[in-house]
């Protein structure tokens, strides 16, 4: 299954964690800094949601590449 | 408001007041001023710590019409919150949910801690940026509720101008002072609620007094009967009746409930019942204690919501129904009489009612106490209307 369709499966299912993984794969795979900025956001967000463990590490990245705070 | 209500009359002595006037009951005007001039400013009843028992747990509550919800932050400690996100007004928490990390709004997912801090702002300076200059976190906390906890109610103080808790209830606690221990709730055979077609004012009304024991609780009576019951009167704080008879349930095995810790001997046939104003009604016994928080939906309706307590955390669950149903039955009986005197109060004619200066000194204590609130409210707004002409 491609990536995006897993995607709206999970959000379909409300699977946060999985999400969070999803998320941080298509932020993996993207091309340009912005695209990856937002995959990560979208990542960071649900894992702040979900307390999971990659949250403080998704916020780090976001931290050094200036996208938050 | 156009036409305020004459209190004049409520605030007389009990041997010669009438009860408030029928706005205080059928009116949307006189709701709207009640919930300024008596519950949003004072400490008022929201709901009970065992509803949220564990870290994260949450609950929204509607308390007069506004959206509200608890929460026991990662440290342990019962927060009150307006349920609105700073961001478009959108309801943070629909329905009772475990917060598992932080409290995501459903609609652009700004993400708050459980102690009310805004951690996040997704997209918020464009796509993939999650900062911007404008957007100050520190400054975009949850609204927090001023709360209290005492006897697992949490009271709040929505307009922030009561007196500290402790000084406000003081004459309350000092009464039950020796009853001020853990208290640990009966769980699923601890609560009930019911609905009533009533304004909140007539349960706590019906709830003081002990006049009607022989007419609406002939099964109680034959235990308690009136004689055996004395007032609570405390003006300016709260009233109701204590009883000498409280005999305590046993189960077939003739098992009872354990007691609270060092009481004194008033306790071991004694009871009191007391209405905490402005919306708690409070009970306690030597092996059990309640609070039933009133939460009015509109002027004519009320939610009671009924949580029993015990002294020790593992008590028989079937004695522990059998309480619970006991207490149901009572206040059930008490239903057709708030609401009774609701559908009385629509005669355009009635005028407050008189007290009886013998039986219905805890009534009018009540009365007394919501007239001159409302009263000093309205001073307080003229002044400041005068200060502003
Ligand atoms: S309304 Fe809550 S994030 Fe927009
Ligand atoms: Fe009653």
């Amino acid at each position: 299954m491609p990536l995006n369709n897993k995607i709206l499966k999970a959000h379909h299912n409300k699977n946060l964690s999985l999400l969070v993984e999803l998320y941080q794969e298509a932020a993996d795979k993207v091309l340009t800094r912005k695209e990856q900025n937002f995959f990560r956001v979208q990542a960071y967000i649900y894992a702040l949601e979900v307390g999971h463990h990659l949250a403080p590490i998704l916020y780090k990245k976001l931290v050094e590449a200036g996208v938050e705070e | 408001m156009q036409n305020e209500t004459n209190l004049e009359l409520v605030r007389q002595h009990v041997s010669v007041a009438n009860g408030l006037p029928n706005e205080h009951y059928i009116d949307q005007s006189v709701f709207d001023e009640e919930r300024n001039s008596i519950l949003f400013n004072q400490w008022s009843g929201l709901d009970v710590c065992s509803e949220v028992p564990e870290i994260g747990d949450s609950k929204p509550v509607n308390f007069m019409g506004m959206p509200l919800f608890i929460i026991r932050d990662t440290k342990n400690i019962v927060r009150v919150f307006q349920n609105t996100c700073r961001h478009r007004g959108m309801i943070l928490i629909e329905k009772t949910k475990k917060i598992q990390g932080a409290i995501r709004c459903p609609y652009h997912s700004w993400c708050y801690s459980t102690e009310g801090k805004l951690v996040s702002t997704p997209h918020v300076g464009g796509p993939g940026q999650n900062t911007d200059e404008n957007i100050d976190r520190t400054k975009l906390s949850l609204v927090e509720i001023r709360s209290h906890v005492w006897r697992d109610v949490i009271w709040i103080n929505i307009d922030g101008t009561a007196e500290p808790f402790e000084e406000a209830m003081a004459s309350t606690i000092e009464r039950w002072k020796e009853l001020d221990q853990k208290l640990y709730h009966g769980g699923e055979e601890g609560k009930f609620s019911l609905k009533v077609k009533g304004n909140w004012k007539l349960a706590v009304e019906n709830y003081c007094e002990s006049y009607h024991l022989p007419w609406v609780h002939p099964g109680l009576n034959s235990y308690s009967r009136l004689e055996d019951h004395y007032h609570i009167v405390e003006y300016g704080s709260h009233s109701g009746q204590g009883s000498l008879v409280y005999r305590q349930l046993t189960d077939e095995k003739g098992q009872k409930f354990p007691d609270f810790k060092n009481l004194s001997k008033k306790w071991s046939t004694g009871a009191e019942y007391i209405a905490l104003y402005p919306n708690v009604l409070l009970g306690a016994h030597r092996d059990h204690a309640y609070a039933i928080i009133l939460l009015p939906l509109s002027f004519s309706e009320t939610i009671e919501n009924v949580h029993i307590y015990y002294s020790q955390p593992d008590t028989s669950s079937s004695l522990k129904k059998k309480n619970k149903d006991q207490w149901k039955e009572v206040f059930e009986e008490d239903i057709f009489v708030v609401e009774g005197m609701q559908a009385g109060r629509l005669g355009i004619k009635f005028d407050g009612g008189r007290f009886s200066p013998k039986m219905d000194e805890p009534t009018h204590c009540f009365h007394d106490w919501v007239a001159s609130k409302v009263n000093d409210f309205r001073n307080h707004n003229h002044q400041k209307t005068n200060a502003t002409e």
